[in-house]
């Protein structure tokens, strides 16, 4: 046996020199123990990393997810396994006086270092002893004791390092037993513990435990927190807790409960000569007890060096046989390890199990899936928008912990940069190469440690413009196909106007022409010159931002726009201007934010046949801004690009959005609702046509949602109604600026709530510059302006009308009352979100938003002529398993199984997406 | 007792911000000063925290007139000021924990600040009044009944010190909790509410700042902090990674500051992000043309430096690498331009002498704007900004200019030995700056390279000459480090001796422009001495003057030549 003094100082020797980088590992332990770091961080080595993974038999996220978990959380049944390993671990004895520890590594064969039996010899009159511990009693239990038996096998590596021999300097030797103990015991009654010489059995900063016959008291495991931090070529570093007599025992790492180490030494801390320091900072010598030698940790031999030295060494035919039994779990587990990683929803603790579904929807899985457009990446590079907090640590994990599992292709970027607040949970989006369903890895995502929501960044179908209705009757009058065919222009309908509306006390005995700009009457427009407060909006600095397809050259809007400050939002186009080219061509409809803009700001007077109307502060001289959100009415690529839109629109301190287009309730869209209501923008937002329900971003409480009337101040058919809309304004047949078949400027009355939304923009315009020196107060800043506004909105609101009761908010504008209404004291405002649960929104939303935007998109698909195909190259694919279940659980009893292609398909399409979109409102309210 | 103008220092401040070691408040006789711990944190930091401009260094100065920037500390400085690497150092630095804490927990805005530091300087006006102070701050509303020679003719006599106030940043108009949710969405009208002050009168107002002020952006910044001050303060609002140019609140600040009908404030364009200064110079065009009356208000900068490159050749040939990425999930752009030597100096192992090229100072195209809206540049004495990288060897950057082979007596004589032709020979002794005063020759290297540009780029009529537009602005107490041998204000009287000395060496070795001299020479190839000298009374004095008689004729053309 060798003097524990001179193994020490040999290692001191040894590895002195290393002592910067184990200080610096131990650094990192102690951040990542502050959560500064992931866990998964601290490993250098990405193979490891990988190969830890695969033994969690999960999926990269569930295994990354559990391992992060191991150091507060473990299954009960690790207790159970290292009560199991412990019993393998024995006391080794000499002349009856404890020298060290071993472990049963075979059914007769135990390790222990070589510094504790260097040859055969030594192992004459030496003993193992196994269960020398005390019962639950405190009592010792019976310890039966066997002789070694050099004979049977013997493999040693020497504690120093001899460049000449191969794996010297690893300090183990195996040893036999005899299989029956000194009072006739059978050795079998212990089960050997198998070594594994495959990598991956612990990461840096996972905890091990070594079990072990401290100064050869009764077995010991130390119960504490203690990690495996750095790391030598031969040698595992991990913290202190031995103490003499431990030579020998088994590091057990927790995670895998595998054995990774035969702990070899204590690691003292040095001086520049390698001379062993103590706590006191002094020179300590062979007499310098342990507990005053400074330690910085624990060495123990890596099982994956014994491994292979074993593998390599030279034996005897009947040794060779023996050793084969030691390789066998090496091998069998490197077949394992081999296989390819589990994907897919799995649970941590289980096996791949295929989804649960009830017996009497399981057959219908596969054939009840919605198609779902484009939920699989096609071009490799996945887009996601998360909700994390605002916190560069968190940042920082989130963005190692991708890395890790997509590789260093991930980026990860705030989507509203400039109005993001440091610590609040903030929108950002997430890119990476994939080539799977973003739905189902959106939901994945969400184990990674920080991340809150998830959602794939798809592309979606917008409620904007319903022209393309051609498909057959629609839930409103459809009038909107009578002036637009499916290229977008469309054609002069006035005879039709008349016709309907003849009895509107807006066109009957009224002045000619007059009832093109009926909208004017029906708003209290008119009178807007004749009040004393009136301001131009302008003047006072306040602004109207419009999120749309942009401007175009059409003689009723040139001259209206802010070109200083327009911008593109799409991916490909110049940023710096938001002109729309008007791309003709199926499905490409352009002009739709020319229609809605000439409501606020069309000329008084053009030489366009069927001149009429015009912008509702044109003669304020107003500009409007365009934002150019999205190519064309049918579809925006990215929720990024209006994410991107609406912090441009808050840095540069804007007071109003109009937003004539709608989305299904995504996780995005309500953050930014809830950003633009922090932030006191006045968002307002059609509230939807075709659809019935209230849509984004309409529906959340942070924005003011508009609905549709028409001539008669009754209801417009198609426009969505319900608890969350604010208030109505002329929406059916507005006389709006056209391009006939010939492409000639022309007009056309047109419906939507796309246009009765700027009407509530102009007011709010002229509200804000009317009581600007009220609202200018810091009492009224944030939310406080917007609820000022909605306050004043609704109070002022002409209730004698023939709208429906319910459903269409507080009645119709009339902002000749609206600027009699000053604000509300700010102390009496509430905030909007106060009655909504956010928390349960944003939970069941995470849910359900994938089955919410396939139905959107489906719907509207059908509306926009999807059908007849190639419009937008719509990709279908399946649901992901999560949404099919959830599919099923909540459609299992519908009669008719539901297919995207058949007509009846859009009815089935909209119920559903209404359910749905119903649950997700009614978890807030 | 030479006369001097300051275009930008602070007299304040620091009373304002800091506290004694007992916790009270230092008195206006009194310096701040650190001591201890502080005291080598002081010394680290190059400076910030002891008085460099207090009343007393002041009324001990040759300072006449100057313009007082008053701000608000900024969210950014208070966020970890007191925690610097990571050690709490509240019990340390002499600062006021109160302003601190406030500012950094948001439990005030910056306009409440702001007005407190208004206050403090109009409650003192009085006791600075008198002896020995013998301080007087500016109003139009008290001077506009004097003639231009009556203002000029009352600024200069006597021993009184004439300040005028300007206003250090647009966070300053900020009237929300600081660094809260809550935007910001009036400043304009606080500072109409200012302008409309009859106790008080602006000259000029920063639109930006050294940070980013989350709740109040008004337009890009520049990057102004770098290296220890960075990482003493650690905040990430430092850094400018959001935003594009103006905004439309920073537009309407710019407005309501330009086109006010009695008091109108000049835009000071330091700090701006380069963009911004661009953005900002075509929208005062724009505003013109709605109101010509915002023509006759000139472009300024009150303490900048130069790139020494223009703004065509920065961009057009790339002097510059970039990268972008994204930072704890903000989207970044990292910008590293190129180094350009503008000088050299005598000290063997720090010979070499290189402007700051980053945005944050003006571009040749800039210095020519200015000049031809009649404004002004004030130039910091901040080694930082004029140059100086690292305190020990400062010499050695990436990218040097090609080896040249050169006549071994011209060599000697020149190179070696220092000495010019003719005789600047005799009349300034050695050519090259020592090592003490290499900051000296960094700041006659910017008057030069000014001037030069100005010649270059524009026609000058008799008695008008780039010159007109140079002017000091130190920048003192705010949290600057000084440039060598001029540490606070009382060394400015120092000033002379070194324009003399290195303005006609700066002229000789600039590497741009040489063929135009910013100097007048005689046929024999010497410094016309008299030229020299009135262009150093320009630039200490007499330009801070001229501007500041037009500042007290609201801007109303005056003759050009003040009588002096």
């Amino acid at each position: 046996m060798i003097a524990r003094w001179r193994v020490v100082q040999q290692v001191a020797d040894r590895f002195g020199y290393r002592e910067p980088r184990f200080a610096e590992d131990e650094k990192n332990l102690e951040k990542v123990r502050e959560g500064e770091i992931p866990l998964v961080s601290l490993e250098n080595d990405l193979g490891r990393v990988q190969l830890r993974l695969r033994r969690e038999g999960l999926s990269a996220l569930g295994a990354i997810e559990r391992i992060n978990g191991i150091v507060n959380f473990q299954d009960k049944n690790v207790l159970d396994k290292l009560s199991g390993i412990a019993r393998a671990v024995c006391r080794l004895l000499k002349d009856g006086r404890p020298i060290g520890t071993g472990f049963l590594v075979a059914d007769d064969i135990i390790i222990t270092n070589h510094h504790v039996i260097e040859n055969p010899q030594d192992a004459v009159n030496m003993l193992a002893q196994f269960d020398y511990e005390l019962d639950i009693n405190q009592i010792p239990k019976k310890s039966p004791c066997f002789k070694l038996n050099s004979a049977k096998f013997f493999l040693t590596s020497t504690l120093d390092y001899n460049a000449n021999i191969p794996h010297s300097g690893l300090d183990f030797t195996f040893i036999g037993l005899e299989p029956f103990g000194t009072s006739g015991e059978p050795l079998a009654n212990y089960s050997p513990v198998n070594l594994d010489g495959n990598l991956g059995k612990i990461i840096k900063g996972e905890s091990c435990v070594i079990i072990q016959h401290p100064k050869g008291d009764f077995k010991k495991v130390v119960l504490k927190d203690t990690a495996f931090f750095s790391e030598t070529d031969t040698r595992l570093i991990y913290e202190s807790d031995t103490l003499p007599g431990s030579s020998g025992s088994m590091v057990v790492g927790l995670g895998t409960c595998e054995i990774i180490a035969l702990h070899h030494s204590g690691l003292p801390r040095v001086d520049d000569q390698n001379r062993i320091l103590t706590k006191k900072g002094t020179i300590a010598t062979p007499d310098t007890p342990d507990d005053e030698i400074d330690w910085f940790g624990n060495e123990g031999i890596k099982i994956s060096k014994i491994i292979q030295a074993l593998q390599e060494s030279t034996l005897s035919a009947d040794m060779a046989k023996i050793r084969d039994t030691l390789l066998k779990k090496t091998k069998v587990v490197a077949q394992q390890l081999s296989q390819p990683m589990p994907t897919g929803n799995t649970r941590p603790g289980g096996t791949v199990t295929p989804p649960i579904l009830s017996p009497t929807t399981s057959s219908l899985s596969k054939e009840s899936a919605m198609d779902t457009v484009f939920s699989s990446s096609t071009t490799g590079r996945a887009q996601f928008l998360i909700t994390a907090p605002n916190k560069t640590n968190t940042m920082n994990q989130i963005e190692t912990i991708l890395k890790a599992i997509y590789g260093p292709g991930v980026t990860i970027t705030l989507a509203m940069p400039g109005s993001a607040v440091e610590g609040e949970v903030e929108l950002f989006a997430v890119q990476f190469p994939f080539s799977g369903n973003v739905n189902e890895e959106a939901q994945n995502l969400l184990k990674i440690p920080g991340i809150i929501n998830a959602e794939a960044d798809v592309p979606l179908l917008m409620n904007a413009d319903t022209g393309f209705m051609v498909q057959g009757p629609s839930k409103g009058t459809g009038t909107e196909s009578d002036i637009l065919f499916d290229d977008g222009t469309g054609e002069w309908n006035e005879s039709e106007f008349i016709r309907t509306y003849a009895e509107s006390k807006y066109y009957k005995n009224q002045p000619e022409l007059n009832y093109r700009r009926w909208n004017w009457f029906a708003t209290n427009f008119d009178k807007l010159e004749k009040l004393p407060n009136v301001k131009s909006p302008g003047e006072c600095g306040i602004q109207i931002v419009q999120f749309d397809t942009g401007f175009t050259d059409h003689s009723k809007v040139r001259g209206g726009y802010d070109l200083d400050h327009d911008f593109n939002f799409l991916d490909t186009a110049d940023p710096t201007t938001a002109f729309d080219p008007k791309t003709i061509g199926l499905g490409k409809q352009p002009g739709h934010g020319t229609r809605t803009g000439s409501l606020l700001i069309g000329n008084r007077n053009t030489p366009i046949t069927h001149e009429g109307n015009c912008g509702l502060l044109t003669d304020f001289n107003f500009k409007l801004i365009p934002y150019r959100i999205a190519e064309t009415v049918i579809i925006i690529n990215r929720q990024q690009q209006l994410a991107s839109a609406l912090d441009m629109a808050i840095t540069q301190g804007f007071d109003i959005i109009t937003m004539s287009m709608g989305l299904p309730p995504t996780i995005a869209t309500a953050k930014m609702a809830k950003k633009a209501y922090e932030k006191g923008i006045i968002w307002c937002c059609a509230a939807g046509n075709e659809v019935q329900a209230v849509v984004a971003p309409a529906v959340y409480p942070g924005t003011i949602a508009v609905a549709a009337s028409n001539p008669l101040d009754r209801e417009w058919p198609g426009s969505s109604r319900g608890s969350a809309v604010d208030i109505t304004a002329p929406g059916q047949a507005i006389y709006v600026p056209i391009w006939n078949a010939s492409h000639q400027e022309d007009f056309a009355y047109g419906n939507g709530t796309s246009y009765a939304t700027p009407h509530i923009a102009a007011a709010a315009a002229c509200w804000l510059a009317a009581y600007q020196d009220v609202l200018s107060d810091p009492a009224y800043a944030g939310w406080k302006r917007v609820e000022a506004f909605r306050t004043a909105l609704a109070s002022s609101a002409r209730r004698e009308n023939d709208l429906p009761r319910k459903g269409f908010g507080h009645g119709m504008l009339d902002v000749e009352r609206l600027l009699k209404t000053a604000p509300v004291p700010a102390a009496d405002l509430k905030d909007a979100y106060n009655d909504w649960n956010e928390h349960a929104f944003f939970a069941t939303l995470q849910g359900y938003g994938e089955l919410a935007k396939t139905y959107w998109n489906k719907f509207h698909g059908w509306l926009f002529g999807n059908k007849r195909g190639g419009q937008e190259s719509l990709e279908d694919d399946a649901l992901s398993p999560f949404s099919k279940q959830l599919e099923n659980s909540l459609f299992a009893n519908r009669p008719s199984r539901f297919e995207s292609v058949e007509p009846t398909g859009a009815d089935t399409a909209l119920q559903r997406f209404q359910l749905v979109n119903a649950i997700l409102e009614n978890s807030a309210r | 007792m030479e006369n001097l103008f300051d275009f930008h220092f602070h007299l304040l401040f620091k009373h304002l911000i800091t506290v004694t070691k007992n916790g009270g408040k230092f008195k206006l006789s009194e310096n701040v000063k650190t001591t201890g711990l502080a005291q080598f944190l002081n010394d680290i930091f190059g400076g910030p925290f002891d008085s460099q401009s207090s009343p007393l260094q002041v009324s001990q100065s040759s300072l006449r007139l100057g313009v007082i920037a008053l701000l608000s500390v900024e969210h950014a400085f208070a966020n970890r000021v007191l925690h610097v690497f990571g050690a709490d150092l509240s019990g340390v630095l002499p600062l006021d924990k109160e302003v601190f804490n406030r500012t950094r927990n948001g439990e005030t805005t910056y306009y409440q600040e702001f007005k407190k530091q208004i206050a403090f300087h109009l409650t003192t006006a009085a006791e600075l009044n008198k002896p020995p102070y013998q301080i007087e701050y500016l109003n139009r509303t008290t001077w506009a009944t004097l003639s231009p020679d009556e203002v000029t003719a009352k600024l200069t006599a006597g021993d009184k010190r004439y300040f005028s106030f300007s206003i250090e940043g647009g966070h300053n108009l900020s009237d929300v909790p600081i660094r809260k949710t809550i935007p910001s969405r009036f400043p304009e009208l606080k500072l109409k509410e200012l302008q409309d002050r009859s106790d008080v009168d602006f000259i000029s107002i920063n639109l930006c700042h050294l940070s980013h002020i989350p709740e109040q952006p008004l337009g890009g910044f520049a990057q102004g902090l770098n290296k220890t001050s960075q990482l003493a303060f650690a905040s990430e609002d430092f850094m400018p990674k959001t935003g594009l140019g103006l905004t439309e609140l920073g537009k309407k600040v710019i407005k309501q500051a330009l086109t006010h009908p009695t008091k109108p404030l000049l835009i000071d364009v330091k700090h701006m992000s380069v963009y911004t200064r661009l953005h900002y110079y075509r929208y005062r065009e724009q505003l013109a043309i709605i109101d010509p009356e915002v023509e006759r208000l000139p472009i300024m900068t009150s303490h900048t430096g130069f790139t020494f490159y223009t703004l065509d050749d920065y961009l057009q040939n790339k002097r510059f690498q970039s990268t972008t990425g994204s930072e704890g999930g903000q989207p970044i752009s990292k910008v590293a331009p190129e180094n350009r030597r503008i000088g050299r100096t005598n000290d063997l192992i720090n010979k070499g002498l290189f402007g700051n090229p980053w945005t944050i100072n003006l571009f040749d195209e800039e210095i020519v704007e200015i000049m031809l809206s009649n404004g002004m540049m004030g130039i910091s004495l901040d080694q930082r900004i004029l140059g100086a990288s690292n305190p020990a060897v400062d010499s050695r950057r990436d990218r040097f200019f090609e080896e040249e082979y050169m006549a071994r007596p011209e060599w000697e004589k020149m190179f070696r030995d220092g000495k010019l032709p003719g005789a600047t020979e005799s009349l300034f002794g050695g050519i090259a700056p020592s090592k003490q005063e290499r900051h000296s020759m960094l700041l006659c290297l910017h008057l030069v390279h000014a001037v030069r540009v100005g010649y270059s780029a524009l026609n000058w009529i008799e008695n008008t000459s780039p010159w007109d537009h140079l002017c000091v602005g130190s920048d003192f107490d705010g949290l600057i480090n000084p440039i060598n041998g001029f540490d606070d204000v009382l060394q400015l009287s120092k000033l002379r001796g070194q324009l003399l000395k290195y303005l006609p060496q700066a002229d000789k070795f600039l590497p741009f422009n040489p063929d135009q001299k910013a100097l007048r020479y005689k046929n024999d190839g010497s410094v016309d001495a008299a030229f020299l000298n009135d262009v150093i009374d320009k630039f200490l004095f007499k330009n801070g003057l001229r501007f500041t008689v037009r500042f007290l004729h609201n801007w109303q053309p005056v003759p050009v030549e003040v009588p002096f």
